[in-house]
């Protein structure tokens, strides 16, 4: 009697198996897979054997390189072997198999007596047992593959081309569709858009409002060094431009002007005394610091 | 806007500042001064009207009021008479520039590198007094000096400073430097060499600019 199979439940129990659904799916999906190895090999061989005869292999030694590096001749030695190997290999291992044969014989025909004594008689029947089963299993096994075979390769035959072909129509369907929606989407929602402009800025304001919502609410310290940042960096070029133009404009108004009076073009300025250039390269803040330090001295104890 | 050649901003920062960069500082100031005092003015009188005392139209008369109109008057009078100079000889003195030329990077030393005090900076105020008197032309004479200095800084001894990495646009000079000079000098040399003038003052120097 066949054992009921069991499988392992969500508690991870080990249960009996209500039904045979689990192996129905299990065969069907094995014949799915077996016939589509058989299938495939099948047309694969074909394949292969009619290209063959259309392009038969070239007779005699290929002509050689005159210059063959060494790794091309040692890809050529792997690729021969590959050809050639089975043919080499074939008859040592016929020859190993037979020498295995005889030598199984001659050890049962060796310990065949003694197998035959009473004292071994339970172990006899053990083993003859066994190999029944053995030789019961084989023919099972033998019988299934018979009748799974045929069986197989035409699920694979007839389905296989089925699920490719509903799998490729289904995939452009959906992307036809998907795109044609998306695009209807978006032309529809750009004219109402352009009809409604407003909206659109309100729904950018909105979206602006609640990020500076959030960044005053998270991480308030970088929304002001945003703002700080952004007005410092504004206001100092406005003031770097300002600065330098009217530097420029120093030397041209005075050019104007010198030239009007015929006055020789200033060719450099005098230098300042150095005191006032040292003094100049000071920042405002050290300026200032300066000055309160001295105020300090100057005041009496 | 050309980027600063390092050299140039070595060379100009500390320079002598010239004509535009202060009457730009000075036009500044002078917006915040005007500004301070127009408002001031403006609250006090609004107050004044508040509590019942029309100080634009009341006159002096034997009364408190009249009295009082009059002490108020003259103090905003005063006040917008004398904002002007504190503004500048305070700041001059604490941080040897104003709001205007701080904008503009400029800075005002004696010619010794010493800042200004107190006295010597009501001295540059004074000068600019005189400046105004000769109908302006303390102020324009930065244009003709060899050091850039007005009638008030020849009056104080002080001078006026770029203090920071100035930098100016050159290739503009030296174009115009060319136009100016150059076709002058050809059209009458002799009279350039009268003054002393070289064919190099005369932009000889910048015609490959051309």
């Amino acid at each position: 009697m066949p054992k009921q199979p069991k499988y392992i439940d969500a508690e991870y129990n080990i249960v009996p198996q209500k039904d045979s659904e689990a192996n129905e799916t299990y065969e069907s999906v094995m014949r799915l897979l077996v016939g589509s190895l058989l299938f495939g090999s099948e047309e694969l061989l074909k394949r292969t054997r009619a290209w063959e005869q259309e392009n038969p292999p070239p007779d005699g030694a290929a002509a050689s390189d005159a210059e063959e590096s060494d790794l091309v001749l040692l890809r050529h030695l792997i690729v021969g072997a590959v050809f050639l190997g089975p043919e080499l290999i074939s008859h040592p291992l016929i020859a190993l198999a037979e020498t295995a044969d005889r030598a199984v014989g001659l050890a049962g025909s060796l310990i065949s007596p003694f197998m035959r004594l009473p004292l071994f008689k339970p172990a006899r029947g053990l083993w003859e047992g066994y190999q029944d089963r053995l030789a019961a299993m084989v023919d099972e096994f033998i019988e299934k593959g018979r009748k799974e075979e045929p069986y197989s390769k035409a699920m694979a035959r007839d389905l296989l081309p089925e699920i490719a072909s509903d799998t490729a129509m289904a995939a452009s369907e959906h992307v036809d569709g998907i795109q044609a929606l998306v695009r209807d989407q978006v032309s529809k929602y750009l004219a109402y858009v352009e009809e409604h402009p407003e909206e659109m800025e309100a729904l950018v304001q909105t979206i602006g409002d609640r990020y500076l919502e959030y960044l005053k609410e998270e991480n308030p310290e970088a929304l002001q060094a945003i703002i700080q940042g952004q007005s410092l960096s504004l206001a100092g070029e406005v003031t770097d431009e300002l600065r330098s133009r009217t530097v420029t404009a120093d030397s041209v108004v005075e050019m104007f002007v010198r030239s009007l009076l015929r006055r020789p073009a200033r060719q450099e300025l005098p230098l300042p005394p150095p005191e006032v250039l040292e003094q100049a390269r000071l920042s405002t803040k050290e300026v200032i610091r300066r000055r309160n330090v001295e105020r300090k001295h100057e005041q009496p104890e | 806007m050309n980027s600063p050649n390092e050299n140039d901003a070595f060379e100009l920062r500390g320079q002598y500042a010239g004509f535009v960069s202060r009457t730009t500082a000075f036009l500044i100031d002078r917006g915040i001064i005007w500004s301070i005092i127009a408002i001031i003015m403006a609250v006090s009188t609004y107050l004044f009207n508040v509590v019942g005392l029309p100080i634009q139209t009341c006159t002096y008369s034997p009364t408190f009021g009249g009295v009082v109109c009059v002490v108020v008057q003259i103090s905003l009078a005063l006040f917008a008479l004398s904002f002007a100079p504190l503004y500048n000889i305070i700041f001059w003195t604490l941080a040897a520039q104003t709001p205007g030329k701080y904008l503009l990077g400029l800075r005002i030393y004696r010619m010794n590198g010493e800042r200004l005090t107190l006295k010597r900076a009501t001295r540059r105020y004074l000068g600019y007094l005189l400046s105004f008197a000769a109908f302006g032309l303390g102020f324009f004479w930065i244009t003709i000096d060899n050091r850039r200095q007005g009638f008030h800084d020849k009056f104080a001894d002080t001078c006026v400073v770029y203090s920071w990495d100035a930098f100016q646009n050159q290739r503009l000079i030296d174009r115009l430097s060319v136009k100016l000079y150059r076709s002058r000098f050809f059209q009458n040399p002799e009279a350039f060499y009268a003054k002393g003038m070289t064919a190099e003052d005369a932009g000889e120097r910048n015609a490959h600019v051309s």
